[in-house]
C-alpha cells in the first residue's frame, strides 16, 4: 500500500513523498519530489534512500537522516531537513493519487 | 560594457528541443564564454521541474485529451503551463561565488522593474516568483555551476489561464496556505493587469531593456551556431525525448508500476 505525504515549507516550496511500509511500520521504499532546488540532482535519490528503516512518525530521526545526507553531499534551497521529515509524517493512504 | 548574444531561437512545437537548447547554451558559455539572453516560447506544454513527479503535478487525462505535452527541464522549481501567450526568457552568464537565491533576486527584481515600466505594480517575491499585487505573473528557475549561471523564467503575457488551471494539478496544501481556492485567484497575466491585449514581442522589448540595465550589458543579435544546434539535437534524441528522463524519479518510487505506462503515454502526446 502506497502512502503519499505533502508538506509546504515556509516560503512556499512543496515537498511530496510516496512511501511504503514494512510489517513493522518502518519505511521500506520512499521517493521525495517537489518544486524545490537541490544540488547535485542525485541528492534527492540519496535522501529518499536514507530514510528507509525509520518509522514515518519518528520526525526527529527522519530529519536527522536527511540532514546528514544534505550536509555531507550538497545543498537544498527552499526546504530544510525538517520539512522533508514533516512531509513523511503527513503521509497517508489516499485515493487521490493518479 | 559586456556584450551578450541576443538569441530568438525557438521550437514551439517541440518543447523538448527548446529545453535541450538551454543546456547547449550552458556548454557554449563554459567552453567559449558566450553569454546569452534568449527569448522563446512553447505551444501548449507543461514544463515540470527537475525534482517533480509528472503524475503528481499534472492532470493526466486533461493533458492527453487536450494534446498538452508534458516535459521535464533540467532545473528545479515548479510545474508551469506554456502556450504562445507565455514568454520565456533565459540568461546564461558568468557570476562567481553566488548562490541560486541571490541570482533569483537579481533577475526577479529586473523582471519586476520591467513590468513597473509598463505601469504594473510588480514586485519580486522570494524565492523565485514575480507578482503583480499578490498574484504571480512570472516564475524563475536556474542552475549555478562553477562560475556559470543559467536562469530561466516564464512570464504570463496572455496565457490561457483556464487551460493552465485544467492541466496543472495544484496541491490543496498550497492553496490552503494562501487562503485562496483556485489557480485563477493565484495567477494573473500582463494583459489582464493592463486591461488590454499585450503581445509577447512588446513585453520582450521591455524585458530586454530591463535586463540590459540591471546586469549592465549590450546585445548583438545572432542565431544558434551549427554546433549548438547539433548538440541540442543530440540531447533531445538521447535525453529529453526519453521516458527515462521524464520519469527519472520513478526508478525507486513505490508508484513506479502505476506511473510508468502513463509516462510513456505522455511522451506520445
Amino acid at each position: 500500500m502506497v502512502l503519499i505525504g505533502e508538506h509546504k515549507a515556509v516560503g512556499g516550496k512543496l515537498i511530496k513523498v510516496c512511501l511504503t511500509l514494512d510489517e513493522e511500520g518502518k519505511i521500506s521504499q520512499a521517493m521525495f519530489s517537489g518544486d524545490f532546488f537541490v544540488d547535485p540532482p542525485d541528492l534527492l535519490v540519496e535522501l529518499s534512500d536514507a530514510i528507509r528503516g525509520v518509522k514515518p512518525e519518528d520526525v526527529d530521526q527522519v530529519e536527522e537522516r536527511v540532514r546528514r545526507v544534505i550536509e555531507g553531499r550538497g545543498v537544498a534551497y527552499g526546504v530544510s531537513a525538517r520539512d522533508f521529515a514533516e512531509a513523511v509524517a503527513k503521509a497517508r493512504v489516499t485515493n487521490e493519487a493518479p | 560594457m559586456e556584450e551578450w548574444r541576443l538569441l530568438r531561437f525557438e521550437s514551439p512545437e517541440n518543447p523538448n528541443l527548446n529545453l535541450a537548447v538551454e543546456e547547449a547554451l550552458l556548454k557554449s558559455l563554459s567552453e567559449k564564454g558566450v553569454k546569452t539572453l534568449r527569448f522563446w516560447r512553447n505551444s501548449k506544454a507543461v514544463v515540470i521541474g527537475r525534482f517533480q513527479c509528472p503524475l503528481l503535478e499534472v492532470n493526466f487525462e486533461e493533458c492527453v485529451n487536450k494534446g498538452v505535452k508534458v516535459v521535464r527541464r533540467h532545473t528545479g522549481g515548479g510545474a508551469v503551463y506554456h502556450d504562445m501567450g507565455n514568454l520565456n526568457f533565459t540568461l546564461v552568464f558568468t557570476k562567481p561565488l553566488r548562490e541560486l537565491p541571490d541570482i533569483f533576486r537579481e533577475v526577479g527584481e529586473a523582471v519586476a522593474e520591467g513590468l513597473r515600466a509598463l505601469g504594473l505594480k510588480s514586485s519580486f517575491k522570494p524565492m523565485n516568483d514575480v507578482a503583480v499585487g499578490q498574484r504571480k505573473v512570472a516564475g524563475l528557475a536556474g542552475y549555478v555551476g562553477k562560475g556559470v549561471v543559467l536562469v530561466h523564467g516564464c512570464l504570463l503575457v496572455s496565457t490561457d489561464i483556464d487551460m493552465l488551471s485544467r492541466v496543472l494539478s495544484v496541491s490543496r496544501e498550497k492553496l490552503r496556505d494562501k487562503f485562496v481556492t483556485s489557480v485563477r485567484s493565484r495567477v494573473t497575466t500582463v494583459s489582464e493587469e493592463l486591461g488590454r491585449d499585450a503581445s509577447t514581442r512588446e513585453v520582450e522589448e521591455m524585458l530586454l531593456e530591463a535586463f540590459k540595465h540591471a546586469l549592465s550589458f549590450e546585445v548583438y543579435e545572432e542565431d544558434l551556431s551549427r554546433e549548438e544546434l547539433a548538440y541540442a539535437e543530440s540531447l533531445y534524441q538521447e535525453k529529453y525525448s526519453k521516458a527515462e528522463w521524464l520519469g527519472w524519479l520513478c526508478k525507486k518510487c513505490p508508484l513506479r508500476n502505476e506511473h510508468w505506462s502513463m509516462i510513456e503515454r505522455l511522451l506520445r502526446v
